[in-house]
């Protein structure tokens, strides 16, 4: 299957809505205010991940990983460059935004962003499909980004694509840049084209 | 096994089918176990959960998370629930954070005052059908301690390290005024004083004579000064150290020798109004911004003292011949610059071989000191006197003309020629050989190419006055002027 462009377009509008969501999520639980700016969608083939990302994150890679299988199947994940993980947190725990050493409750912290940041965004995606998705456990990994690529890419044969948004974390201190991916195969991904098409259907 | 973040990660609780727990396994667990409805009412919560709160569990259960845990409501975290129920995804709460999930107290020896701790909310699934939350509760009071301790250690190694970047410097006030204001920064007070022993009494340093007096000298301080120790007091009414005084508006107090080599050479302070200010892990780190300054100071001092002597010379204490030239050199590029005048005094002591000749060197080098001291109380401010060599000296005359430079001269050849009647030459016994000086002065023009060129004309005019008898000044071109 080939994603044609009005198809990435209708993608890219449906991450925006669910962006948005996410973000008034964020905003209400960590007690500040977050914003997040207009993000940009890329649609790609996760084999061109690596090197598309690779001259961002040379160092290491701090992601919160979650899958998720049902009527959908799919990773979803958070990541940042170790700097940037590191200066949201002191700007999330009321600093400048130092960079430091993530001690292991800094690594939670970024464990709960990424959950309230992926779960309002899946919540938004299994509204939208109407269909049930059960999620496995959040985790957070230190990873090189070729690491990263290995955790995602579970048989070569099988075509995965990921819905990148680089997003910039805005707070009221400094901001912070990362990149918010969604991983599914290109069922799932017809599926969720499909849905989308019949709400446009129902609208109109 | 030990209740950490691992239970989440590894999930053992989290698949959990909906039907009522046994009381009993829930109670066994170390941890605090929370379990709601959908309607986030409460339908379950184990031991460690009641234990810790002190409240009968008849007095939770049925109720509404954010009815029986208002800090939850507070802080809006029902909307995590909400997430929860909605998204059937778990979500963590870090204690970073939020610090906490259900306010408790915290265990008495840690410092802290509420329990840090780490909750994850799960959804109740049943074949995908959500029947309501599972929250477990970890106290991190061990972790979140150690936390801080490490981050204070990284913050006092940070410290030190921008404090040795600050004080590679060579400048005694900049010295001074960095340990200061480290001092003030890193121990969060206004009053920091820094007092540095000067002729075995201590002084308070200051900037300039505008800013608000220092801290007083109190009883620490000296305490401090004589026995070279450092010292912590955490309420001063009631320290023996501090005479107990109840009145005293200082209620705690670090002070630190400033050693160099070993020996005292000033104290620093700190103080607060508030008892119990400061801690013995900020008077280790007072310590070592004490003793990096004491270094620091030392070298500064040194410098300055290398500074002066390069600059003077041994037996007069006047400016020596090096510093004459740089002066000199200075005050030419300005003249020329800006057009103002210059003028230069080149000065001899008459008879001075015979005078050594007849009592002696050490004598002689008397002289050259008492007539250097006698020449130096003419002289402005402005004025640079110097030891040109043996027994000559110079004199540049910064906005001078010629005409306020004879002056200068006459007035320099009178008090030279009272020196003898004064009791500070009793060791020169020569009513016959009285002491005089002969001036050569030069002003500058354009005719000049060097300063050489204003120095070799103060010569010839100084040439002219020996020549004519000495004891008198004659100036350059060797007009006839009204001279002594």
């Amino acid at each position: 299957m080939i994603i044609t462009d009005e198809q990435k377009d209708v993608l890219s509008e449906w991450v925006n809505i669910a962006f948005g969501r996410a973000a008034g999520s964020l905003s209400d639980l960590l007690g500040q205010r977050i914003f997040l700016k207009a993000p940009q969608v890329i649609v790609l083939n996760l084999t061109e991940l690596y090197s598309s990302m690779e001259a961002i994150y040379s160092g290491q890679v701090v992601m919160v990983h979650q899958n998720f299988n049902g009527g959908v199947s799919g990773d979803i994940l958070l990541f940042f460059d170790y700097d940037s993980a590191s200066v949201l947190i002191d700007l999330l725990c009321g600093g400048v935004g130092q960079k430091r050493r993530l001690t292991v409750s800094d690594r939670e912290a970024l464990v709960e962003v990424g959950n309230i940041l992926l779960n309002a965004y899946i919540g938004s995606f299994g509204n939208l499909i109407a269909a049930k998705i059960k999620f496995g456990l959040p985790s957070l990994s230190l990873d090189h980004l070729s690491d990263l690529r290995d955790v995602l890419v579970l048989n070569p044969e099988i075509v995965r694509l990921i819905l990148l948004v680089k997003t910039n974390f805005s707070l009221l201190a400094g901001n912070v840049t990362g990149y918010i991916g969604l991983v599914l195969e290109i069922d799932s991904v017809e599926t969720l084209l499909s849905s989308i098409q019949n709400i446009e259907d129902m609208e109109e | 096994m030990r209740a950490d973040q691992d239970v989440f990660s590894q999930g053992i609780l989290a698949q959990v089918e909906y039907q009522a727990l046994p009381q009993d396994l829930l109670d066994a667990i170390p941890f605090g176990v929370l379990i709601t409805d959908t309607e986030l009412k409460l339908t379950q919560v184990n031991q460690w959960i009641t234990i810790h709160i002190g409240r009968p569990i008849h007095q939770l259960l049925g109720k509404f998370i954010g009815e029986v845990f208002p800090e939850i409501a507070e802080r809006k975290l029902v909307q995590a629930y909400r997430l929860v129920l909605q998204s059937h995804s778990a979500l963590t709460l870090s204690t970073r954070i939020h610090r906490y999930l259900v306010k408790m107290p915290a265990a008495p020896d840690s410092g802290l005052v509420d329990m840090p701790q780490s909750a994850v909310i799960v959804p109740v699934l049943d074949d995908n059908i959500i029947h309501g939350t599972l929250t477990y509760l970890i106290d991190v009071t061990d972790r979140v301690v150690t936390e801080i301790a490490l981050q204070h250690e990284v913050e006092k190694l940070t410290a030190i390290r921008e404090i040795d970047q600050a004080l590679s410097t060579l400048n005694l006030e900049a010295c001074l005024k960095t340990i200061l204001s480290w001092a003030e920064k890193l121990f969060k007070t206004q009053d920091a004083a820094l007092f540095l022993l000067e002729e075995g009494e201590l002084q308070p340093v200051r900037f300039d004579q505008d800013s608000p007096p220092p801290v007083m000298k109190t009883c620490a301080v000296k305490w401090v000064a004589e026995f070279q120790d450092r010292l912590l007091v955490a309420d001063t009414h009631n320290d023996p150290r501090c005479d107990g005084d109840p009145s005293a508006l200082i209620r705690s107090e670090m002070a630190v020798p400033i050693l160099n080599d070993g020996v005292t050479i000033g104290v620093l302070t700190v103080q607060s109004r508030q008892p119990g200010a400061f801690t013995d892990n900020d008077l280790t780190l007072m310590e070592a911004l004490a003793a990096r300054g004491g270094v620091a100071i030392h070298n500064a001092r040194l410098h300055n003292e290398l500074e002066l002597l390069a600059a003077t010379d041994g037996l007069t204490g006047l400016a020596n011949r090096r510093q004459f030239d740089s002066v000199l050199k200075y005050e030419w590029t300005r003249t020329q610059r800006f057009g103002r005048p210059l003028s230069l005094i080149l000065i001899d002591l008459d008879n001075f071989k015979k005078y050594n000749d007849a009592f002696g060197h050490p004598v002689g080098d008397n002289l050259l000191k008492n007539a250097a001291q006698c020449m130096r109380t003419q002289m402005r401010a402005s004025d640079t006197l110097a030891r040109y060599g043996g027994e000559e000296f110079v004199c540049v005359l910064p906005e001078t003309d010629l005409d306020q430079a004879c002056r200068a001269a006459e007035r320099l050849r009178q008090a030279v020629a009272r020196l003898h009647q004064e009791s500070s030459l009793a060791e020169c016994p020569i009513p016959d050989h009285p002491i005089t000086i002969s001036l050569g002065v030069a002003q500058y023009s354009r005719e000049f190419i060097a300063p050489a060129d204003l120095i070799k004309a103060a010569d010839t005019a100084l040439y002219d006055a020996k020549s004519r008898g000495k004891n008198r000044f004659s100036i350059f071109p060797g007009e006839d002027l009204p001279s002594s």
